[in-house]
């Protein structure tokens, strides 16, 4: 599949609102706090769309246009980097009078962000290589997008 | 490749459109159905396919061809342009003519199979050239026979025998009650032997009308003398590679298509057992860079285009396939030089071939056309033309040609086609192929509720780019099939979500859809 920008974010939003947040729920569970995970979620979706235009004017400088598994990872990787950075950006937050981005718990370890966000990353990116295609005919030729 | 002999139609095939009377009065043998696909070829086995799953009943579907097997016309065009069982073709993975979702790809499936065999470190390579491809990897191709081998398996799993009979379309006519009548004749000789099948849908996919042979060079293999030395690299000619191999000699070729760099690749092998064998690639003219699209440039190398596919990926279903369908003729057609045209794919072992005949100067390139070819002993005197400015004109002899500039596009070369677009008057498009609409519809052969579509080659230059590829088969047939749910059509469910899971099980488990 090769994304169009529309594309990227609906299936953005299709997969984090449903597959996303399953995981993030169970993962609530387990770290005892529900509002931490989902506003992790949050922030992904939301830098996200951001990121998806930065992706599409990369890809056109590809004679093939195209969005390999490897850039996907890569841009996964990316935004982990980047939104963990926002969380320990202690200077900014406090420049904003607050001790982190709202919703997160200080108290949140790598560990913690690392298997929350890795598992969300893993289970989509498998899921864009291959069932959905299965579940959405017509998924594969329209770059992504569902309208 | 068979020939056709000019059709012996009943005389009443001469009006536009028939009416259900007279047909039943000819005499003639005469069948109804409600679906006909026309050709029996890969375009028609997936339109089939589509059917099928979509929930049409196999016995109102029939598909008329002249091989048993969907791939047989494909597997013959790629053995002859020495493409055998374990070559790779050039798609990608989810490239799946027998799998409409595109879903396990064949390289999920090669890993599968090296993994039974316990070849895990072979499948780990696989799985690392998906994954980096095609970055830091060349391409995944699948192998051909792989692609033979799954079709069988869903052409048993559809009941493709007893949609397919033998055939050869003669005519197609628009009948007085909102159907088309088709003119076969049930075996190869066409004189004498008619008979007419009746279909409310009606699709078309005949494939190449040929191979083509540029007009300047046609003169010369009409001739015995030249017929053995000058091959066409679509018909078989294999006597040329057991003869360099023997003698050894100079084969002088022509393309710069992915056919050219095959033929190059087994002239390599050969050259392993005879190193006294010579290529001169003679193109027509330089080409130091490929073309520009916005901010991106294709890849040239050695005068060779390069791109891993037909077209540009994005234009199978990325935004390049958008901008194709919202253009205009004019445009279309400016796309598809733009982006297709002849190119090849970079694969490391070419390169190394192509770098160390450079360097050793047993392959060497030229620019120029053919000016004359003469019959010499047991070879050719070839006459090459040069760069005019230079007045340039050289000499050569020659032991073979090999053409692989390609196959024959022109609907005029279709003897169906060209009887339907004098019969209907059907419009061209810019491309200089069939006209469709955007779900692939002959919109010129509408006829009440009847409807025709077409795929492959004969629509190149519409709304999809890539339509002669097995991803642009099953995208015209996606597209069709939508348009029959839009009207209603007798068997035709719509396949959301649920209904798409279950019938993937379905071909998972190989149970009849
Ligand atoms: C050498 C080669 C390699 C290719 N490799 C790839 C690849 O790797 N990946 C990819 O995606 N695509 C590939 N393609 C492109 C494409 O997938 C094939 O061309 C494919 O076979 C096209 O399907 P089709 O149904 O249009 O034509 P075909 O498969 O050729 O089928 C047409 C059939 O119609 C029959 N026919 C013609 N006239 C009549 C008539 N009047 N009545 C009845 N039957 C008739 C013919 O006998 C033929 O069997 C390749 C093509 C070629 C030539």
């Amino acid at each position: 599949m090769t994304p169009t920008l529309w594309g990227r974010w609906q299936t953005r939003l299709l997969l984090l609102s449903t597959v996303g947040l399953l995981i993030t729920l169970g993962f609530g569970v387990l770290f005892g706090n529900w509002v931490t995970p989902l506003a992790l979620l949050g922030y992904v979706l939301l830098l996200g769309l951001v990121w998806d235009v930065v992706y599409q004017g990369v890809q056109s400088l590809r004679w093939d246009r195209d969005w390999p598994p490897l850039f996907m990872a890569a841009g996964g990787l990316l935004e982990a980097l980047l939104l963990w950075g926002l969380v320990k950006a202690d200077v900014l937050w406090a420049g904003l009078g607050l001790t982190g981005p709202p919703g997160v718990s200080p108290e949140l370890t790598l560990m913690q962000f690392a298997l929350h966000y890795g598992t969300v990353f893993v289970v989509m990116f498998s899921l864009m290589l291959g069932p959905m295609r299965v579940i959405f005919l017509q998924w594969r030729f329209r770059g992504g997008q569902f309208f | 490749m068979p020939t056709f002999s000019e059709p012996s139609l009943p005389p009443f095939f001469e009006q536009q459109q028939l009416s259900i009377g007279a047909l039943k009065q000819s005499g003639l043998p005469l069948e109804e159905t409600t679906y006909l696909t026309i050709g029996g070829g890969i375009g028609s086995f997936i339109w089939a396919d589509h059917l099928v799953i979509h929930g049409v009943d196999p016995a109102t579907i029939v598909a008329l061809g002249l091989e048993a097997r969907p791939y047989a016309r494909l597997r013959r065009l790629c053995r002859n342009s020495q493409i055998f069982e374990h070559d790779r073709l050039r798609s990608d993975s989810g490239g799946t003519p027998d799998n409409i979702w595109g879903w396990p790809g064949y390289a999920l499936r090669e890993m599968g199979r090296d993994l039974r065999r316990g070849r895990a470190r072979q499948a780990a390579r696989l799985a690392w050239q998906i994954f980096s491809e095609p970055v830091l990897h060349h391409p995944f191709t699948p192998q051909a026979g792989d692609v033979f081998t799954s079709l069988d398996r869903e052409a048993r799993r559809i009941g493709w025998s007893s949609i397919r009979r033998f055939g050869l379309a003669q005519a197609v006519r628009k009948t007085n009650d909102g159907r088309y009548v088709v003119a076969y004749s049930p075996t190869m000789a066409l004189k004498g032997s008619c008979r007419l099948i009746l279909a409310r849908y009606v699709h078309l996919a005949v494939g190449y009308p040929g191979v083509r042979v540029l007009p300047e060079l046609d003169r010369y293999r009409q001739q015995r003398d030249y017929r053995r030395h000058f091959v066409n690299a679509y018909e078989p000619h294999a006597h040329v590679y057991r003869r360099l191999r023997q003698t050894g000699g100079t084969v002088i070729l022509r393309g710069r298509g992915i056919t050219a760099s095959r033929i190059i690749h087994r002239l390599h092998q050969e050259r392993e057992r005879n190193p006294n064998i010579r290529i001169l690639h003679l193109m027509q003219t330089p080409k130091p860079h490929g073309p520009r699209y916005y901010y991106a440039r294709r890849l040239t190398q050695n005068h060779f285009d390069h791109q891993p596919y037909n077209f540009p990926k994005a234009c199978f279903g990325g935004d390049l396939r958008r901008v194709m369908e919202r253009a205009d003729d004019q445009e279309r057609a400016g796309l598809v030089g733009l982006w297709g045209g002849t190119t090849t794919a970079k694969r490391p072992l070419w390169e190394r071939i192509i770098t160390t005949g450079l360097n050793e100067g047993w392959y060497q390139i030229r620019f120029g056309r053919l000016a004359r070819v003469e019959p010499a002993q047991n070879g050719l005197t070839v006459v090459v033309r040069g760069d005019a400015a230079w007045l340039e004109e050289i000499t050569l002899r020659a032991d073979f040609i090999i053409d692989a500039t390609g196959l024959e596009i022109a609907p005029e070369r279709s003897p169906l086609w060209r009887d339907l677009r004098q019969c209907y008057r059907l419009p061209k498009n810019q491309v200089g192929q069939i006209r469709v609409t955007n779900h692939f519809e002959v919109a010129g052969l509408r006829n009440l509720t009847g409807r025709v579509y077409a795929g492959g080659i004969m629509i190149l230059g519409g709304p999809f780019a890539p339509v002669d590829s097995f991803t642009g088969l099953q995208y015209a047939a996606q597209k069709s099939v939508e348009s029959l749910i839009a009207q209603g059509a007798p068997g035709v469910r719509r396949l959301g979500p649920v209904r798409s899971v279950g019938q993937w099980t379905r071909w998972a488990a190989g149970v009849s859809p």
